[in-house]
């Protein structure tokens, strides 16, 4: 999965301090069919149950210009209250640290190296990432309108950026699952996207 | 008494009479008729301060960018909504948004919508040659292999900085780089299309910062047009109502003018609504009719009326400060009427009455005016359009009286009741002040020690020149501001550096320079928005691009080496020789909310805006290093200026009263002195009442109407004696003012409170003190008895 929205789609605010305006519906999944909103929070209420989720993932990145997909694999965990751990493995290692809190990096030596792990707001790509991963869908609602469809049993989630100054970014994304979330697609405004497949390893529900 | 009325004084109106009358209601129409127009077409009332500083003491390009950087702070609204529940608080904002846009008069703020967009637009060509100070550090001491292998690791990584340009335009994301260092530090984020600020300096509750969800909206016209100000502020109280237990911070000069407005419309209403009821009682107790009320309120129509006309035309705007203060000249105006009535009951005819008071009207209305024609010859626009708008009144008021008098037409069954009330009236001041004559060494002795205590406290009270007296809005609507500018980390509007330069690259260097001094100091508190960080100078531009070709896309640059990694050919993204200039942004939407940049005819100019407190001293001192730079203190500038004006108007005040000394010398000889002393010590008495906080013009300026009114009694008082007719006739227009003013001294707005003390105390002063230098001498009209003696 790759970059999301950053501090500076907050950029037109500080300039102009007036705000991106929004038609006033919560969620568009309220403007369509009812089963939608239900889909929604039947698939949000069963995320809440997880206490913890490990996997693998294959990310397969396309961009624009260039021939070939940048393939990678990786693993990834989560941990209900304390975040998401997200490691990239081949062809070079490094590792993101969600947290509720902020965001942290890790290269190969073990150093955090991003720049951009400095810049206010890392938060905002750790709620998005961390809300798609683990379908925790009221953070996600907070930038994207949702659209559900499907069952229970097999969802599609299409979001679509709420902002226009997210959309300068963030064409839309699409995620698609079972019991959990099996496929990830982002589509960049520049023309790049990146699909990504994950395999559940370990579930470990809340206790009930 | 009574005789003259037993031969009416009727008798047809000659033909020059007719003609001053005809001519009278012709102006008086057509004046109507234009300020009506004027005011419903126009709007001339703003209450924009900078437009009364003296235009050619202060440079012209800096006054323009002033007004620039005022206007964004006029055409906007901001409200915060308290936020540390965001679910609480969406559907609050949500509302509130609703409310203001269904109002015609406002529109949301529609250019954050596209913002990114079109920064992204604007720069895409120039990415190879904009380069953030860390950006630029990072590839002087970064080897070509690291920058290769960092980039190919970000490729990977799924929290880089977002690419703008796509691969093939910047595969070094130099783009995305450029405009993450736009911006800001402030923390803001996005909650429902609402930004959300997060408010890290205030307190925090259980842990946790609080947040604000903010809701704007753009005034398609000026924040003092009366219907922007109702829609805004019912569509406020409203959501209060609604949401009781909503907290909201507002911001934007709508705000403060509409309260400026409230404020001075109540207190104008409270002093117009007392003067009216003073009037109307005092009038109809001592005649007992209604001509001579309308006669009063006609001749003060007529004053204003003219007052505003004349204005208009020479000035085509007025601030409201200017009406509000020539409102109380609506105390003078009724002066000559209320005389001219009294004299016509005593003489029987308002001809007889115009006749008898043709000199001491002639008199204290040329002395009022030139009092405030001399203070036209002040450099102060403000004080220029008081000045024009008082003479014009008192014109008006006194050709009112002129020209309507032998119109007048005193009822013969009626006259015995004001004379009796001013026969009864009369009995008060004959019972106290001969007792006062009689020992005139004492009260000598009295006022000369009043007189010198006075002075004392003049001279302990000091003067007082804060920027705060001007103000009209409540202190909640201030705290409230001031947090939300806090919070938002809002360009401070009175305070930033002014740049000069001879060419608009010179201009972007001396910013550059000054940018790089303020960050180091290190200030963490202290923050800045400069053109240059927007529009990097060309020397920059070029040597960034230099440092890019070398570093990433020369024959060893790290394109190459990045490329291997990846396993597939590219080329490198074609150059742009083109450099990025100040005029690309200007007429871009984008050059509405950067720092202004100007050019006149000998230069360029723009200014480095701030917010947070930096210390003025440092500030000011960096900026005396730095050529072409300096830093400009509004409020500070202000201040001087308001001292500025009090030491013109107390000289103006000084030569008025010498020029009075000498004119009525020369008219009255001994008798002159009777008149300018006890306005003397009547205005050190209420400047002295005054002094506490110290003296401020605004006080300075009521000392000039307290001549008016206190001169007219004394004139009317010598060219007529004192008697029972003149005695009324100027308790009479001392009461009416008294009452007025005495409501207007306990305004909550500094500059109404200051103006009606002085006004209070003075004429009070005025109406008392004047009899003292005066002895009873009865009406000299033929037919009449003495009343004493």
């Amino acid at each position: 999965m790759k970059k999301y929205l950053f501090v500076f789609l907050m950029l037109g605010i500080s300039l102009t301090s007036s705000a991106a305006t929004e038609p006033a519906s919560s969620s568009s999944a309220a403007s369509s069919a009812a089963n939608n909103a239900a889909l929604l929070a039947q698939l949000s209420a069963r995320s809440k149950t997880i206490q913890l989720v490990q996997g693998q993932f294959v990310q397969q990145k396309h961009i624009a210009v260039l021939p070939v997909p940048l393939n990678s694999t990786g693993r990834f965990a989560f941990e209900q209250g304390k975040g998401v751990d997200w490691e990239t493995l081949t062809p070079v290692r490094n590792a993101v640290h969600l947290t509720p809190k902020g965001i942290s990096f890790e290269d190969d030596k073990g150093q955090t190296q991003n720049p951009a792990a400095q810049q206010a707001g890392a938060e905002v790509v750790a709620k998005i990432f961390m809300g798609v991963i683990t379908g925790e869908l009221d953070n996600l609602n907070q930038y994207f309108s949702v659209v559900a469809s499907g069952s229970a049993q097999a969802w599609t989630l299409v979001l679509n950026p709420r902002s226009a100054n997210l959309a300068a970014y963030i064409q839309n994304i699409e995620l698609r699952g079972k019991e959990f979330t099996d496929q990830l697609d982002i589509a960049e405004t520049n023309g790049d996207k990146t699909h990504i497949q994950f395999t559940t390893d370990k579930v470990v529900r809340k206790p009930e | 008494m009574n005789q003259s009325n037993l031969t009416p004084a009727i008798q047809p109106l000659s033909r020059s009479n007719l003609l001053y009358a005809l001519g009278w209601l012709l102006v008086f129409c057509a004046s109507t008729v234009f300020c009506v127009w004027q005011v419903t077409a126009n709007k001339p009332f703003h209450s924009n301060l900078l437009e009364l500083l003296p235009h050619d003491e202060r440079n012209p390009a800096l006054h323009e960018l002033s007004l620039l950087m005022a206007s964004r702070f006029e055409d906007k609204l901001l409200v915060l909504v308290k936020s540390d529940n965001p679910e609480i608080a969406l559907p609050q904002a949500q509302d509130l948004q609703a409310r203001l846009l269904a109002s015609e008069r406002l529109a949301a703020g529609n250019v954050a919508q596209a913002i990114q967009q079109e920064l992204i637009a604007l720069y895409r060509p120039f990415s190879p040659q904009l380069l953030s100070t860390e950006r630029r550090e990072w590839l002087q001491n970064t080897s070509s292999e690291q920058i290769a292998e960092q980039t190919y690791r970000n490729l990977f990584s799924p929290v880089a900085l977002p690419r703008p340009y796509g691969f093939a335009e910047d595969p070094f994301n130099l783009g995305g780089a450029w405009l993450a260092s736009l911006a800001p530090r402030l923390k803001m984020q996005e909650y429902h299309g609402f930004p959300l600020v997060i408010d890290e300096q205030a307190g925090e509750q259980d842990g946790i910062p609080h947040s604000w969800l903010l809701v704007t909206a753009r005034l398609k016209d000026s924040p003092f047009d009366v219907a922007t100000q109702k829609d805004v502020t019912q569509a406020v109280q409203a959501f209060r109502q609604h949401w009781p237990d909503a907290e909201i911070l507002t911001s934007g000069m709508i705000f403060h003018a509409a309260a400026g407005t409230e404020q001075a419309t109540r207190e104008i209403n409270t002093v117009g609504l007392g003067s009216t009821i003073a009037i109307v009682l005092m009038v109809l107790a001592v005649f007992r009719r209604l001509t001579p009320l309308f006669a009063v309120f006609l001749s003060m129509t007529a004053a204003y009326v003219l007052a505003l006309t004349v204005s208009l035309l020479v000035f085509g705007r007025i601030h409201i400060i200017t009406l509000a203060f020539g409102s109380t000249l609506l105390g003078v105006a009724g002066d000559y009427a209320i005389h001219f009535l009294v004299t016509s009951q005593a003489t029987g005819s308002g001809l007889a009455a115009r006749r008898h008071l043709k000199h001491a009207m002639a008199i204290g209305a040329l002395t009022g005016m030139g009092a405030y024609l001399l203070q036209f010859t002040t450099p102060f626009p403000g004080l220029q359009q008081m000045a024009i708008f008082c003479a014009a009144g008192i014109f008006g008021a006194w050709m009112t009286v002129l020209a309507l008098a032998p119109l007048y037409r005193v009822n013969p069954a009626a006259t015995h009741s004001p004379m009796l009330a001013a026969e009864r009236f009369f009995a008060l001041a004959q019972w106290l002040y001969p007792k006062l004559w009689a020992k005139p060494r004492l009260v000598g002795i009295v006022l000369v020690s009043i007189t010198v205590a006075g002075v004392f406290a003049i001279a302990r009270g000091g003067v007082n020149d804060a920027v705060i007296n001007l103000n009209t809005s409540p202190m909640t609507l201030l705290a409230a501001e001031r947090r939300v500018q806090a919070i938002l980390q809002q360009p401070s509007v009175s305070r930033f550096f002014y740049i000069e330069a001879d060419s608009p690259e010179q201009l972007l260097q001396r910013t550059q320079g000054l940018s790089e001094h303020l960050a180091a100091l290190n200030d963490p508190d202290l923050r800045w928005q400069s053109l240059q960080q927007y529009v990097p100078s060309q020397a920059q531009q070029q040597a960034d691009r230099a440092l890019v070709a070398a570093k990433l896309y020369g024959e060893n640059g790290a394109l190459k080496l990045l490329c291997q990694k990846l396993g597939t050919p590219c080329a490198e993204p074609a150059a742009s020789t083109q450099l990025l200039n100040p005029a690309d942004i200007k007429t871009s939407q984008l050059g509405d909310l950067l720092p202004p940049m100007l050019n006149g005819g000998d230069g360029w100019r723009t200014l480095v805006t701030l917010s947070g407190n930096g210390q003025n001293a440092q500030l000011e001192k960096l900026a005396d290093g730095l050529e072409g730079v300096r830093l400009v203190n509004q409020t500070e500038d202000l201040s001087q200026l308001l001292g500025r004006y009090r030491s013109s108007v107390s000289m103006v005040l000084l030569v008025t009263l010498v020029l009075l000394a000498g004119g009525l010398t020369m008219r009255y000889r001994q008798q002159g002195w009777r008149m300018i002393t006890p306005l003397t010590i009547a205005m050190t008495i209420a400047l002295a009442c005054a002094s506490l906080d110290g003296i401020t013009l605004f006080h300075i300026m009521a000392l000039l109407l307290i001549i008016g009114i206190g001169l007219d009694t004394a004139v009317f008082y010598t060219e007529g004696g004192f008697n029972a007719e003149s005695w009324l006739a100027s308790s009479l227009s001392c009461g009416t003012s008294i009452i007025a003013f005495g409501l207007l001294s306990l305004s909550a707005v500094p500059v109404l409170h200051q103006f009606g003390l002085i006004i209070l105390v003075g004429i009070l002063s005025c109406w008392l003190l004047t009899p003292l230098f005066f002895r009873v001498r009865p009406h000299a009209q033929p037919g009449q008895e003495s009343h004493n003696e």
